[in-house]
């Protein structure tokens, strides 16, 4: 803990203005004047190598999270899991990454920026808004790899350019070849297995021009995650990043009339890997428990940009008070033109017809979206999840059945639209009417299905950070 | 976003309520008309008694219209369709005023086609909506469907006449078959709110790009001539003149002048 050199008060770095600040007596200091106050420890003093820093750990004893601070003080709630536990302590080292992107949102411009985007979202749960929940957001410095990529070299591509002359298509053919020299750096992908790549791409872009040299006086009054993901997890990511821009830079005129295209460019240009960094980037987290406590959903703030990613599940109440209030009207409305219309009618072989398309569209939506809830759930969704686990493809398959018991309306609901449509074409007209009763019933029913999706889709199963033993409520 | 949204679909809940159910019924005019009441069955399915007891039924339409109930045997219709016969018979029996269809509710009983057909036009027109002809058609044919055709006819001219005086018909099957509709509607519209408004949207190769720290130099292109290919591929000759005419595709209205619709029902 940096201790204020006037009054002894504890120091905290400040986002607004950037600097080290005593709450007792006001000093502020800059965060590298801190660090030299405290450079004169000696190794043998603090046991710790120069390229780490010490740390205290604070573990969930829930999940098995771990959160990294350099000052010691009772950590209450878990950021990842949300439970309401104290976390256990201990001190230790931890590999000190090479640059920092201080925080400069501060906690209040974040509460405000996660307010402005709760109020878009006509359906979120009440409980989502309240002081006491928002109050949680913590600000901790998430672990990133950050990524260089070089072009040196000659690209040479192939192209072809046809023309007819007479009864001959004539193909030339060119190779064109361009030096190429560049530098693409900052690109960056998180290196922990706890940070779901979906809410890390949702905050991105981090600015590579904002990053300083670390020092830990930037972590007083925060947190940082354990950083257990390695590089080359995202190094694919990073070269395509990389290629792309090169890709737009080099691709002119000359490429277009030789018939090269900018994707058969973009795969000659010779990337090779440049120097690569660790560093902490700064979110401010919040995990919010499910009703039934077994699932959690997360809403980040970036702390550089203020810009804010969060899993908004619907209140199934609220949105039913929605639907009833759109419905009313828009029942008298239909009815109103049907009657009063000179050529329209409104016969349950229309709606059937209809139907038998809709349930096409419905049959879509939801596989699409149970296929990413069922990755979404199990932390599928996270390259460095994957790896850390050694998973497979045939391990995230999602079991036979898991989707049946949604398709199941939607599928059945078309099956009967189209054997009255096209098939039966019955002359009673009960029949008729009986069916589209039933159609329209099973994809109403379907569309609730998908908010039910959506809701998948907005969290997650309580993480366990290779835990051992014990829950909140052992 | 939400205090506005949730006050504009509150307005329009209570707003329906007032707007809801506006009946089309003309009053009918005072004094004696010069309308008529035609009844020919030709296909022999009514008695004299119920020929006089559906006059009776016709008689309150002739405040608004001519009323005509018209029946073909088998092989009775040349025209290939109940709407195609009735709309003649309408024009032949009650004719027309100059480029104006005289007015005329009309009910055909087809036993060629199998159909009912019921055909308004004139001003009754504007009264007797499509959807009102198929739903009183709906509510009848049964009895058409089981040899009763003086009930099908009788309930359809007092389905008619119900219509032209309070404008209402009596269509459950619809009003469940809307409400079901509606709320399909209201929920799939509700659901794509909730996917424009909640979904997490990540950063884009471009975004990535803007924040990265980049430079690139490149040198002059050097295009190598690698030689050609040829192939043989001659154009074929075109048989005959290119595209086809067609038929001139049938306009609307029809043979009779057009104005007129229906709905109709098979039994």
């Amino acid at each position: 803990m940096y201790k204020c050199p006037g009054c002894g008060a504890p120091l905290r770095f400040d986002p607004a203005t950037q600097l080290m600040v005593c709450d007792h007596c006001s000093r502020q200091l800059t965060p590298t004047d801190v660090n030299l106050l405290y450079e004169n420890l000696s190794e043998a003093e603090t046991n710790v190598r120069p390229e780490d820093y010490q740390a205290y750990v604070y573990t969930c004893p829930n999940c098995g999270a771990k959160l990294l601070s350099t000052e010691e003080a009772a950590v209450t709630f878990c950021s990842f899991c949300g439970s309401n536990v104290a976390l256990v302590e201990r001190l230790d080292s931890e590999e000190a990454p090479d640059v920092v992107i201080p925080f400069k949102i501060t906690k209040e411009q974040c509460v405000s920026a996660y307010r402005k985007k709760l109020g878009k979202a006509l359906f979120a749960p009440s409980k989502m808004r309240k002081d006491t929940n928002v109050e949680r957001f913590r600000g901790i410095y998430m672990p990133y790899w950050i990524y260089s990529r070089d072009a040196d070299g000659i690209v040479t591509t192939k192209g072809t350019v046809s023309h007819r002359r007479g009864d001959y298509i004539i193909k030339e053919n060119f190779e064109l070849r361009e030096p190429v020299n560049g530098s693409f750096g900052g690109v960056a992908y998180d290196a922990s297995s706890s940070f779901s790549d979906t809410i890390s791409d949702a905050i991105a872009p981090f600015s590579a021009t904002s990053a300083v040299d670390f020092k830990t006086s930037y972590m007083s009054g925060f947190y940082a995650d354990v950083s257990d993901v390695e590089a080359h997890v995202y190094s694919d990511a990073a070269d395509n990043v990389a290629r792309d821009y090169f890709a737009e830079k080099l691709y002119t005129s000359d490429y277009v009339m030789h018939g090269v295209s900018q994707s058969e460019l973009r795969e000659k240009i010779p990337i090779s890997a440049g120097k690569r960094k660790k560093g902490y980037f700064p979110v401010w987290f919040l995990a919010n428990r499910s009703a039934d406590q077994k699932h959690v959903s997360y809403a980040v703030v970036n702390g550089e940009t203020g810009k804010v990613a969060a899993d908004i599940p619907v209140s199934f109440w609220k949105y039913l008070i929605g639907v009833l209030l759109l419905a009313v009207p828009l029942a008298f409305l239909i009815y109103f033109i049907v009657t009063n219309s000179q050529e329209l009618s409104l016969s349950p072989d229309m709606i059937l017809f209809a139907s038998t398309f809709l349930s096409v569209i419905f049959l879509l939506i939801q596989n699409s979206g149970l296929t990413k809830a069922y990755l979404k759930e199990n932390l599928f969704n996270d390259k460095g999840y994957i790896f850390r686990r050694n998973l497979t493809k045939a391990d995230m398959k999602p079991p036979a059945g898991y989707k049946i018991r949604y398709l199941i309306k939607p599928l059945i609901a078309g099956i009967l639209s189209a054997i009255m449509s096209f098939i039966w074409n019955p002359d009673e007209d009960l029949i008729w009417y009986f069916a589209a009763i039933v159609v329209l019933f099973l994809l109403i029913w379907s569309v609730f299905d998908m908010v039910r999706i959506h809701n998948k889709l907005a969290k997650q199963k309580l993480p366990q950070f290779e835990k051992r033993g014990g829950d909140e409520n052992a | 976003m939400r205090k506005p949204l949730f006050t504009l679909l509150l307005f329009a809940f209570i707003l329906s309520f007032f707007t809801a159910f506006s009946p089309s019924a003309l009053a009918a005019e005072e004094g004696a008309t010069d309308y008529r009441i035609v009844i020919s069955d030709k296909a022999g399915l009514l008695e004299e008694d119920e020929i006089e007891a559906l006059k009776a039924d016709m008689e309150p339409v002739l405040q608004y219209s001519n009323a005509g109930f018209f029946t073909v045997p088998e092989d009775g219709n040349a025209y290939g369709s109940a709407e195609a016969l009735i709309k003649r018979l309408s024009w032949d029996t009650f004719g027309r005023t100059g480029q104006t269809q005289e007015d005329a509710v009309c009910f055909l009983i087809d036993m060629d086609t199998r159909e009912i057909y019921l055909y308004s036009n004139g001003s009754a027109r504007s009264l007797i909506t499509v959807s009102d002809a198929v739903s009183i058609t709906d509510n009848t044919y049964r009895y058409a469907s089981f040899g009763d055709f003086y009930s099908c006819a009788s309930a359809t001219f007092r389905q008619v006449t119900r219509k032209l005086q309070s404008g209402v018909v009596f269509r459950p099957m619809m009003i469940i078959t809307t409400v079901l509709l509606s709320l399909l509607i209201s929920a799939f519209i509700m659901y794509l709110v909730v996917r424009a408004t909640m979904k997490m949207r990540g950063a884009s190769s471009a975004d990535l790009q803007k924040a990265a720290v980049a430079s690139v130099q490149t040198g002059t292109i050097e295009v190598i001539d690698k030689g050609s290919t040829r192939v043989y591929s001659p154009i074929r000759s075109s048989g005959g003149g290119g595209g086809g005419g067609g038929h001139s595709g049938g306009g609307g209205g029809g043979r009779f002048g057009g104005g007129g619709h229906g709905g109709g029902h098979g039994f």
